[in-house]
């Protein structure tokens, strides 16, 4: 399957999501006033992935920004990511944070509660 | 919304007046046009070069430009429209101290909408930090957006970030509207640390 590259722009993150490797990664702002929409390009993408896998999957996310609508987006992303396991395959969610951004710790710490999925928290500064 | 004033108000004589009360308000941003669904990209640049040259901390920065999308986005999709389809807003980035920044907006609002947002407001307002918590994971659960696109999460976002209460006013625009303002006060961060 093809891999899915998509530039950021001021509203929208990087998309870099590698089908051959397992390697993922989500980057920079998600602050777009429409979300479903822009998920949608993803969400296409991810259904065919998780039907057939990588052995591992990695999951980098690394945001400055999201707004609430997205939050729901990032959700179901998580959500559906997680069904790899269902059949016997690896899945790893590392989640990137400035180290002075409490908030968006806590919003990794929410997100993997709520998905049951144990993130790796990688702080920079 | 028409409005006349009083007595005859000559804008280049009072300006300086005006500049004085911003600056006594400490006032760090004042936006008061129409804001549509793409105003926030221009105001969060304008809000981050402002923040920039306050040399204002990373967390603080971070949770203003956060709250910033929220209330901008929330007025761009419920704001009430006029005939020309635009809401009349205002948006404020303000210090009530040097340690205490806030964020303030304003928006027209139909007058069935406010025993709504009285309920809302006062409900989240009276919540603790963890039942807050608690809603939020129900809310981004549950699988509908609102009618209108939102995910029904923007105030308890805004008052998880702030860790403060939301004030809230609702002035008389004319007999069908409402100028609903409401300010989030971010809490003091580094009051620990300093």
């Amino acid at each position: 399957m093809q891999n899915l590259d998509l530039q950021a722009t001021s509203t929208t993150p990087a998309i870099e999501f590698n089908a051959a490797s397992g390697l993922l990664s989500i980057s920079g702002r998600c602050i777009h006033e429409n979300p479903p929409q822009m998920f949608q390009v993803i969400n296409d993408w991810l259904k065919e992935y998780v039907q057939l896998p990588r052995p591992f999957t990695v999951l980098r996310i690394n945001l400055e920004y999201f707004n609430t609508s997205s939050s729901k987006c990032i959700l179901d992303f998580l959500k559906t990511l997680k069904k790899i396991e269902d059949t016997g395959n690896h899945l790893e969610v590392i989640w990137i944070y400035h180290e002075d951004d409490e908030d968006m710790k806590q919003s990794g710490e929410d997100f993997s509660e709520l998905t049951d999925i144990p993130f790796e928290y990688v702080e920079y500064n | 919304m028409e409005l006349t004033a009083a007595s005859p108000f000559n804008l280049v004589e009072n300006a300086w007046d005006l500049k004085k009360l911003m600056l006594m308000n400490k006032l760090v941003m004042v936006y008061s046009d129409r804001i549509t669904s793409n105003s926030f990209e221009f105001l969060m640049q304008l809000a981050e070069d402002k923040l920039q040259h306050l040399n204002t901390n990373l967390k603080n920065k971070k949770k203003i430009l956060h709250i910033l999308v929220e209330a901008i986005q929330n007025i761009a999709q419920h704001g009430h429209k006029d005939k020309n389809n635009t809401v009349a807003s205002l948006f404020v980035i303000g210090m009530d101290d040097e340690h205490h920044f806030f964020v303030l907006t304003g928006n027209t609002i139909p007058n069935s909408s406010e025993p709504y947002l009285r309920d809302k407001l006062d409900h989240l307002n009276s919540l603790s930090a963890e039942e807050l918590r608690n809603l939020h994971k129900k809310r981004i659960q549950s699988p509908a957006y609102t009618a209108k696109g939102g995910a029904g999460l923007g105030f308890i976002d805004m008052m998880r970030k702030a860790k403060s209460k939301i004030d809230y006013y609702f002035a008389t625009v004319d007999k069908d509207h409402k100028f609903f303002t409401y300010k989030v006060n971010i809490a003091d961060n580094d009051k620990e640390e300093t």
